[in-house]
C-alpha cells in the first residue's frame, strides 16, 4: 500500500485546496486550462 | 500505513483534488455551461429542440404540452432535474429574453416583471419557424450523432444552424473558473455580416460593424457608447452600458413626469419599481411624487409623476445612477471550439459559422448526392426491365421463389441485387407505358442533379454560394428592424450636461424667499421709469438679494452668522417674474435665528496654480477677511464657517478677488476708503479679520468693492429715496486699510442713507428693486458720472413711501468661459 501515489504532501494539498476553491477565480481558470487535457470522465 | 485496508485503496488528496476537480470543472464547461460556438446552443438547448423534433412538434402542428416535452428530453436525452430542462424551455419562450424565440409557447411563461411561468402541466409549446431553421437538413446527415446516455437512440452533438444563432439569440452561462456574456444580436445585420465575411474573410472590426452596429436587445433599450462595443467585437471582452428609453410628459399644474417606455435587457420592472419606491422613501430621490405602471398588453408604460420645480433631467440622471434604469453589462465572447472554451471576436465566432455552415452544405450534398445516386441505380434497373418486360415476367413466373427470380434475374439482364430486389418489388401499374415515361423523366432529371450536385462538392465557392444563400432566405423571413438604439454619447452624464448653461437672475427676498429667473424675462427701461413688477412679495417684505448668473455656478450663501452654504444655480427652482419662489431656508439646512445676508456666485473653482483667487468679506462693523477660494469648495449641506464674527457684528458683502486687486468699502452716512487687497493676509474660514475702515458713530458698512488696479470703472453710489450717481474710481486715492476714508456721497435728506455701491462701466446695465418689490433696470450710461463729493441725480422715481432696498448690476458678460464641471456636494448629515 501506499506505492499508489506516494506519500501525502500536506503543502501539496494545500495548494490544490486554496487554489480550487478559494476565492479568487483567475488561478482557478489557470489551473483548468493547464489541465483541461488530463480529464477522464467526462459528465455530459 | 497499515496493510489490512481491504478494498480501501489510499490517494493523495491534493491529487484526487486535482483529478476529481478537472472532470467536474470540464464536465460543466463543455457539457453544461456554455454554448457551442457554431449553434449558440448549449446542450439541454440542443436537446429540447431535437426532442420537440422528433416528437413532431412542428410549427405548423398543435401545441402539446410541455410536460411531455419534459418527459421525452429528461427520458431520451438529459438525465438531470426537470426543473432545469422546463427553465430553460420556458426561457426559449420568452419574448424578452430571446431576440427570436425557439420555442412558441402557449400559457403563461412568465413576464418581465419576473412572475414564473406557469407549471409545465398547464403550458403548451411547439417549434417557433425560425427553430425549425436551426434544425433544417438534420436528418441528412450534415451533423454528428453521438449515443445518449443510456445508449438507447442518438443525439446530434450540434444544429445545423440555418442562421447564427450565437450571435442572434446571445447566451450566458457560469461555468468553473469562467463565465459567458454574449448579448443579443440584430438578425438581418449578423446575417449580413456573416454574407460579408463569406466575401471577404480578412474584413477588418471596423468594417464588421459598419455592417453589425452592436448589440440589439429584445426588450429595447438604449446602449450608451460605442467604445464597449469596439471592445468586445475586436477582442471578445467589454463593458456594454444600456439605458431605459424614456420621454418626459408634461402634467397639469406645471409638472412633469418621466415615461419609461423600454428597460435594459433582464431588468426585472416589479423589482425597479419597488428599488425606485425606496429611494424617494429615503428621500434618495426627493423629487418624485408617484409611481403608476400603467403597462398593458400593447406594451410597458411606467409613469414616474415628479413634484413642481423637479428638473425631469436631473431626476433621470439620478434614476440612471441608483437604479437598473441603467445597467453594464460586461460582455465575455466565451464559447465552445472544438470542445475546448474560447473566448472570441465577433469576426472569429462568425467566422466559426461560416465553416460550420460549409460542412453542412458539403455533408448535406453528399447525402443528397448519395441518395441520389442510389435511386439513380435502382432506375436504371427499372429502365433495363420495362425494356425486357416480357422477359422479366416469364422469368418471374417461371421462378419457384423470389429467391431464384431474383437470381435468374441478375444474372440473365446482367442486374445488381438491389436492381433486382427493387425489379421485384414493382407493382404492376408501374409496368403501363405512363410509368415508364415517368421513370425515364426521373431518371433524367436525377442524372442532372447529380451532376450538379457533384459540381457543388469539387467547388468550394459553389458552397459559399449556397451558404450566402441560404442566410438570405433567413434573413428575408425573418429579419427584424433593430430595437435597440446605439448613441455615440459614452461620456458620463453630469447635471451639467443635462442642464443648459444660460444666463439666470437669482433672486432672494429679505425674508429669504429665492427663485430663479431667465434673463430674457427682463426688457431693459429707460432711466426713471416705474419698473416693472419684480416680484410678488408679501407685506414687509422685499427683494434683498438680486445677481445674475449662470445655471452651473456654485452660489455662496453667507449668513449673518458668519457662515457658508452651498447651492447650484440650477437647484435653485425657477419660477416666473410674478412668483415669490421657494423658502431657501428649505434648500439649505439654515437654522431659525440665522439670515442669508450676502449671496455670491462662483462659476468655477478650478485655479490655476500661482493664480489663486480669494474672498474678501467685510462686516458692517467695518472688520474685513480675505481667504483663499479653495477654502470654500467643498461646503457641507449643513454649511461652514466663513468668518468668525464678533458679538453683534453681521457680514455686509463678500468679494471674489484676484490677490492683487483694490479693496473700497462705502458706509451708510457716505464715506468710503480704498486700499489694497495686499493690506489684508490671508486667514483661513474661521478666522476674524482685520479692520478695514474706522466708522463714525452711528455708521455702518453698506459695501464693498473690489477692482483691479487699472479699473476705468466708476462707483455708483445708490441712496435710499431713489437717487444716486457715478464717480470714477480714480477720484478715491489709495489710502491704507483701518483709515475712517473720505465722502462718496453727501448723505443729505433729499437721498436718505446710502443703500448700496457698485462698480459699474457704460455698458453696464443695473437693476435696482425698492422695498415693494419694483424692479427697474437701468443703462449706466444714462447716469451722470459727476465728481466724488456730490449729491447726485434721480435715478428711480419711486411711489409714495417706498424706498430703494437694492442695487444689482446686469453683469453684460460675452464670452464667458465655460465652467468645469463641478460634482454635486454629497449628503452630509447636520454637523
Amino acid at each position: 500500500m501506499g506505492d499508489h501515489d506516494g506519500p501525502q504532501d500536506p503543502a501539496d494539498a494545500e495548494y490544490a485546496f486554496t487554489t480550487l476553491m478559494g476565492d479568487k477565480v483567475e488561478p482557478r481558470r489557470e489551473f483548468i486550462e493547464r489541465h483541461a487535457k488530463e480529464v477522464k470522465n467526462l459528465d455530459i | 500505513m497499515p496493510d489490512s485496508l481491504g478494498n480501501i485503496i489510499p490517494r493523495d488528496i491534493g491529487a484526487e483534488m486535482r483529478a476529481s476537480y478537472i472532470d467536474y470543472s470540464m464536465s460543466v464547461i463543455v457539457g453544461r455551461a456554455l454554448p457551442d460556438v457554431r449553434d449558440g446552443l448549449k446542450p439541454v438547448h440542443r436537446r429540447i429542440l431535437y426532442a420537440m423534433h422528433t416528437e413532431g412538434l412542428a410549427s405548423n402542428k398543435k401545441y402539446s404540452k410541455c410536460a411531455g416535452v419534459v418527459g421525452e428530453v429528461l427520458k431520451k436525452y438529459h438525465p438531470h432535474g426537470d426543473s432545469a430542462v422546463y427553465d430553460a424551455m420556458v426561457r426559449m419562450v420568452q419574448e424578452f429574453s430571446l431576440l427570436h424565440p425557439l420555442i412558441d409557447g402557449q400559457g403563461n411563461f412568465g413576464s418581465v416583471d419576473g412572475d414564473p411561468a406557469a407549471a409545465y402541466r398547464y403550458t403548451e409549446c411547439r417549434l417557433s419557424k425560425i427553430a425549425e431553421e436551426m434544425l433544417a437538413n438534420i436528418e441528412e446527415e450534415t451533423v454528428d450523432f453521438v449515443p445518449n446516455f443510456d445508449n438507447t437512440t442518438a443525439e446530434p452533438t450540434v444544429m445545423p444552424a440555418r442562421f447564427p444563432n450565437l450571435l442572434v439569440n446571445g447566451s450566458s452561462g457560469i461555468a468553473v473558473g469562467m463565465a459567458t456574456t454574449i448579448p443579443p444580436h440584430n438578425l438581418s445585420e449578423t446575417c449580413e455580416a456573416a454574407i460579408a465575411l463569406v466575401k471577404e474573410p480578412r474584413m477588418e472590426t471596423k468594417d464588421l460593424m459598419k455592417i453589425m452596429k452592436g448589440p440589439d436587445f429584445p426588450t429595447g433599450g438604449i446602449v450608451r457608447g460605442k467604445t464597449g462595443i469596439r471592445d468586445y467585437f475586436d477582442t471578445g471582452r467589454g463593458s456594454v452600458r444600456i439605458q431605459a428609453r424614456t420621454d418626459i410628459e408634461d402634467l397639469k399644474g406645471n409638472r412633469q413626469a418621466i415615461i419609461v417606455t423600454e428597460l435594459p435587457y433582464q431588468v426585472n420592472k416589479a423589482t425597479l419599481l419597488e428599488t425606485i419606491a425606496d429611494l424617494v422613501r429615503d428621500k434618495k430621490i426627493p423629487d418624485i411624487s408617484d409611481i403608476r405602471d400603467e403597462s398593458d398588453r400593447k406594451g410597458m408604460r411606467v409613469v414616474i409623476e415628479l413634484k413642481r420645480d423637479a428638473n425631469a433631467n436631473v431626476v433621470l440622471n439620478q434614476l440612471y445612477k441608483h437604479t437598473a434604469m441603467e445597467t453594464s453589462m460586461g460582455v465575455i465572447m466565451l464559447s465552445l471550439v472544438d470542445g475546448r472554451p474560447r473566448v472570441l471576436p465577433v469576426r472569429d465566432m462568425l467566422g466559426h459559422y461560416i465553416q460550420h455552415r460549409k460542412q453542412v452544405t458539403v455533408r448535406r450534398t453528399k447525402f443528397e448526392l448519395r441518395k441520389a445516386q442510389e435511386r439513380c441505380h435502382i432506375l436504371e434497373g427499372l429502365l433495363i426491365a420495362l425494356k425486357n418486360i416480357d422477359k422479366v415476367i416469364k422469368i418471374i413466373r417461371g421462378s419457384k421463389d423470389s429467391e431464384e427470380a431474383r437470381i435468374k434475374l441478375i444474372s440473365e439482364l446482367t442486374l445488381t441485387k438491389t436492381q433486382a430486389q427493387a425489379i421485384l418489388d414493382m407493382r404492376l401499374h408501374q409496368l403501363t407505358k405512363l410509368s415508364a415515361g415517368d421513370i425515364e423523366e426521373e431518371h433524367a432529371a436525377l442524372v442532372k442533379r447529380i451532376g450538379e450536385l457533384k459540381a457543388i462538392l469539387a467547388d468550394v465557392k459553389k458552397v459559399l454560394a449556397i451558404v450566402v444563400k441560404e442566410l438570405e432566405a433567413v434573413k428575408a423571413a425573418f429579419g427584424k428592424t433593430r430595437q435597440t438604439q446605439i448613441t455615440s454619447d459614452a461620456t458620463e452624464m453630469t447635471l451639467e450636461d443635462l442642464i443648459a448653461k444660460e444666463e439666470v437672475v437669482i433672486s432672494i427676498s429679505n425674508q429669504g424667499y429665492i427663485k430663479r429667473i431667465p434673463l430674457a424675462t427682463y426688457e431693459a427701461q429707460g432711466r426713471g421709469g416705474k419698473g416693472i413688477m419684480g416680484a410678488e412679495v408679501k407685506d414687509e417684505d422685499w427683494i434683498e438679494h438680486f445677481f445674475t448668473t449662470d445655471t452651473h455656478a456654485t452660489l455662496l450663501f453667507f449668513t449673518s452668522r458668519g457662515r457658508v452654504f452651498a447651492l447650484r444655480a440650477y437647484e435653485v427652482p425657477e419660477a416666473g417674474r410674478a412668483s415669490r419662489g421657494r423658502a431657501a431656508v428649505n434648500l439649505l439646512s439654515i437654522s431659525g435665528e440665522e439670515r442669508i445676508t450676502e449671496t455670491i456666485a462662483i462659476r468655477s473653482f478650478a485655479e490655476k496654480k500661482g493664480k489663486e483667487t480669494f474672498l474678501v468679506m467685510c462686516t458692517r462693523n467695518g472688520t474685513i477677511k480675505k481667504t483663499p477660494l479653495s477654502g470654500f469648495e467643498n461646503i457641507r449641506k449643513s454649511g461652514i464657517i466663513a468668518i468668525s464674527l464678533e458679538e453683534g457684528d453681521v457680514l455686509v458683502e463678500a468679494q471674489h478677488t484676484s490677490g492683487s486687486d483694490e479693496i473700497l468699502i462705502a458706509t451708510k452716512d457716505g464715506m468710503s476708503i480704498r486700499f489694497p487687497e495686499g493690506d489684508v493676509r490671508a486667514m483661513g474660514r474661521g478666522a476674524v479679520g482685520v479692520r478695514g475702515i474706522r466708522l463714525g458713530e452711528g455708521d455702518q458698512v453698506v459695501g464693498m468693492e473690489s477692482f483691479a488696479p487699472s479699473s476705468k470703472k466708476s462707483l455708483l453710489t445708490v441712496c435710499e429715496f431713489g437717487y444716486g450717481k457715478r464717480t470714477d474710481l480714480s477720484e478715491y486715492r489709495g489710502q491704507h486699510r483701518g483709515g475712517g476714508g473720505v465722502i462718496t456721497i453727501k448723505a443729505t435728506d433729499r437721498n436718505g442713507s446710502v443703500i448700496g455701491v457698485k462698480l459699474v462701466t457704460d455698458d453696464d446695465h443695473l437693476m435696482v428693486m425698492t422695498e415693494k418689490g419694483k424692479a427697474v433696470r437701468l443703462r449706466c450710461k444714462d447716469i451722470k458720472t459727476i465728481s466724488r463729493n456730490t449729491q447726485g441725480v434721480r435715478l428711480v422715481r419711486l411711489e409714495e413711501g417706498d424706498r430703494v432696498a437694492r442695487v444689482a448690476p446686469v453683469a453684460v458678460e460675452l464670452g464667458v468661459p465655460p465652467v468645469p464641471p463641478v460634482e454635486p456636494k454629497p449628503d452630509q448629515p447636520d454637523a
